[in-house]
């Protein structure tokens, strides 16, 4: 389209708040495989497990596409009605969260044994938690995208801080629940192998981080809405 | 002979730049109403072509007097010369238009013109030129996207404020944008109606003019009241603000006709200006009086519009609707009723303003009001770089063309 000259055509883009909520969804749908898929390790069943790991693979590709496509659209000197440096971070943490959700399948892919009875109930526990704290994160960058619609109206804004706030508590329970579990393998680990103690309390670990970079992502939520 | 030819390469030029105007300038108005679904392309077509030609003739003059004879003096100019000049101002700015759109320059045609108006009375004596007026639009240039974002940002606080800060936003938007469609009905009626075409019995003093538009206002007011009250909705859980969107869909297409309408009034002096000076050379009008304003010009004008509009502006509407769906429809309200309300004013002024810079003006002006998810504000450099380049361009292809054209047609 050489001939046309209407400077609009270069005023406005597509909202990167919407993009944001797509990048969510992928890492919200993850998280929930990802619930699944562990279901699937416990059990034994380790073919189920292959195919949702695959498929949380794919549901990461996707995830990635959406991220450097809002990076590439908003270069400097695009004006946002929030700091553009923070709303890039809530990006890196939910991205970090996403490669979190993978990272857990591969770790799980590597070593395929069943899980000590005695420990099955905390991590379920465990995961239950990751994937409360994805969902909250979801929510709470549908509500920032509200807040957006709203042109910051306040009670858009103590909408969204009240999800960061439950969002907090998730996060802290999730701790929690983890320095129990860790405990609780090592009150076991003379019955463990050194590879299963290692393996198991390397998931402990990284399933924390989620429930921590989720947090951290409502912590950007709530910087980018304070005024 | 030598002046029919000067005539009709005149018109022919005047035509090539409406079509130019019609077919970019449209997607300003209508861009916004067809990427949110308000219109269908076919109908955002008809709806331009009405609005821009209604604009175009029975508002046009005010800036097209300008055109013609407020930016050179034409007294002091040979008649024959004059016409030479304005031949050359109308081909200079159109190919300067074309040249710069190819390479992507963002270039306004009301500049151009303004521009390629001086080129040519430059080459003849710098004294030609009205400085004062010449100031006058300059100004204009910069106050008009900066008025158009003040009202902008005003109109969309008081929605925000008395329309979104409610539980039921829609409920509160049926009882406030009567209001608004009160204002605009008033103003448009105004810009018909006080000093607007005597040959056509719409020139009214100030007091007649007035009560006449609010008589017109309150009628569209209980209008627009009884056609809103029957919208249905019902909300869904955070949806509220989607749903406010997609009532206001139908008010959008309000303000784009108004756009366009203002449009038509601003613009068509563009194309048309410089033809008027050339006309009424030809017809014998004594230079130095009040130009005489044909209306089969201003006609002339707004159907090059049009057949700008309905023969590419369809293209361009495509490619900016499909891109700009960020500007939601409450947003769009805002900016493009602060654009109608500039253009509309400027336009009674006589002053030739850029609507595609009053419009991103007021789109940065709702953007102030953190109406805007993101904004490209280098436009504001690239549209500094059209004021600093534009000018002497088009003065520069004026000119040439002027030598060019003297050399020939007057030896």
């Amino acid at each position: 389209m050489r001939f046309i000259r209407t400077p609009i055509i270069q005023t406005l883009r597509k909202s990167p708040f919407e993009a944001l909520i797509d990048h969510a969804k992928y890492v919200g749908d993850s998280a929930k495989l990802l619930r699944k898929a562990f279901n699937d390790y416990l059990n034994g069943d380790y073919e189920d497990f292959d195919i949702k790991r695959k498929e949380i693979e794919e549901l990461e590709l996707k995830a990635d596409y959406i991220k450097s496509n809002i990076r590439n659209h908003l270069p400097k000197g695009v004006w946002m009605p929030v700091d553009r440096g923070v709303f890039l971070s809530l990006l890196t943490e939910m991205d970090k969260v996403e490669d979190l959700i993978q990272d857990v399948t591969e770790w799980l892919y590597l070593r395929k044994k069943p899980v000590p009875e005695e420990l099955k109930g905390g991590f379920e526990a465990l995961f239950e938690k990751a994937l409360e704290s994805i969902k909250l994160c979801e929510e709470a960058i549908k509500a920032l995208n509200v807040v957006i619609e709203s042109s910051f109206l306040e009670k858009e804004r103590e909408k969204t801080k009240e999800i960061v706030h439950k969002l907090h508590l998730v996060e802290h329970e999730s701790d929690l629940l983890e320095r129990r579990l860790t405990r609780e393998i090592f009150n076991i680990e003379d019955k463990l192998s050194a590879a299963a103690l290692f393996h198991l309390s390397k998931l402990v670990f990284l399933l924390g981080e989620i429930a921590n970079h989720a947090e951290n992502a409502g912590d950007r939520v709530r910087a980018l809405i304070a005024r | 002979m030598l002046l029919e030819l000067i005539v009709i390469l005149a018109i022919l030029a005047s035509l090539y730049m409406s079509w130019n105007i019609g077919a970019n300038d449209v997607a300003n108005s209508m861009g916004t109403s067809v990427g949110s679904g308000a219109l269908t392309l076919r109908n955002a077509i008809i709806v331009a072509v009405v609005f821009e030609f209604l604009g175009a003739v029975l508002v046009g003059k005010h800036v097209t007097n300008t055109i013609a004879k407020g930016i050179v003096d034409p007294t002091l100019i040979p008649p024959n010369t004059l016409m030479v000049g304005m031949l050359a101002a109308l081909i200079g700015a159109g190919l300067w238009v074309t040249i710069a759109t190819y390479l992507r320059l963002p270039v306004s045609t009301t500049q151009s013109i303004v521009g390629a108006v001086m080129g040519f009375a430059a080459i003849i004596n710098m004294e030609l030129i009205h400085w004062e007026v010449v100031g006058d639009i300059a100004a204009s240039w910069v106050v008009s996207p900066i008025l158009g974002a003040i009202m902008a940002y005003i109109f969309f606080m008081i929605m925000r404020r008395f329309i979104f800060a409610k539980d039921d936003p829609i409920k509160e938007a049926k009882i406030v944008m009567p209001f608004f469609i009160f204002l605009t009905a008033l103003l448009i009626t105004m810009s018909l109606l006080f000093k607007g075409l005597k040959n056509l019995g719409l020139s009214l003093d100030l007091p007649y003019a007035l009560s006449i538009s609010i008589i017109v206002g309150f009628i569209a007011m209980a209008i627009g009241y009884v056609l809103l009250r029957g919208y249905k909705y019902t909300y869904e859980d955070g949806d509220k603000y989607k749903k406010l969107e997609k009532f206001f869909i139908y008010l959008q297409v309000m303000t784009a006709a108004s756009v366009a309408f203002a449009h038509g009034a601003n613009d068509v002096a563009n194309s048309v200006g410089p033809l008027v000076t050339i006309v009424d050379i030809y017809n014998g009008v004594p230079v130095g009086h009040e130009v005489v304003i044909p209306i089969w010009v201003l006609m002339l004008g707004g159907f090059g519009i049009v057949i700008g509009v309905s023969t590419w502006g369809y293209k361009v509407i495509e490619t900016i609707g499909h891109r700009i769906t960020e500007i939601t429809p409450t947003r769009g309200f805002a900016a493009e009723l602060a654009t109608a309300f500039t253009v509309l004013v400027f336009s009674k002024l006589g002053m030739p303003v850029s609507t595609s810079q009053v419009i991103v003006g007021s789109v940065m002006g709702v953007g102030f009001a953190r109406g805007i998810a993101t904004v490209d504000y280098r436009i504001i450099k690239n549209i500094l770089l059209s004021w600093v380049f534009t000018i002497p361009v088009a003065m520069a292809f004026s000119a040439g063309i002027f030598l060019l054209f003297k050399y020939i047609f007057l030896g």
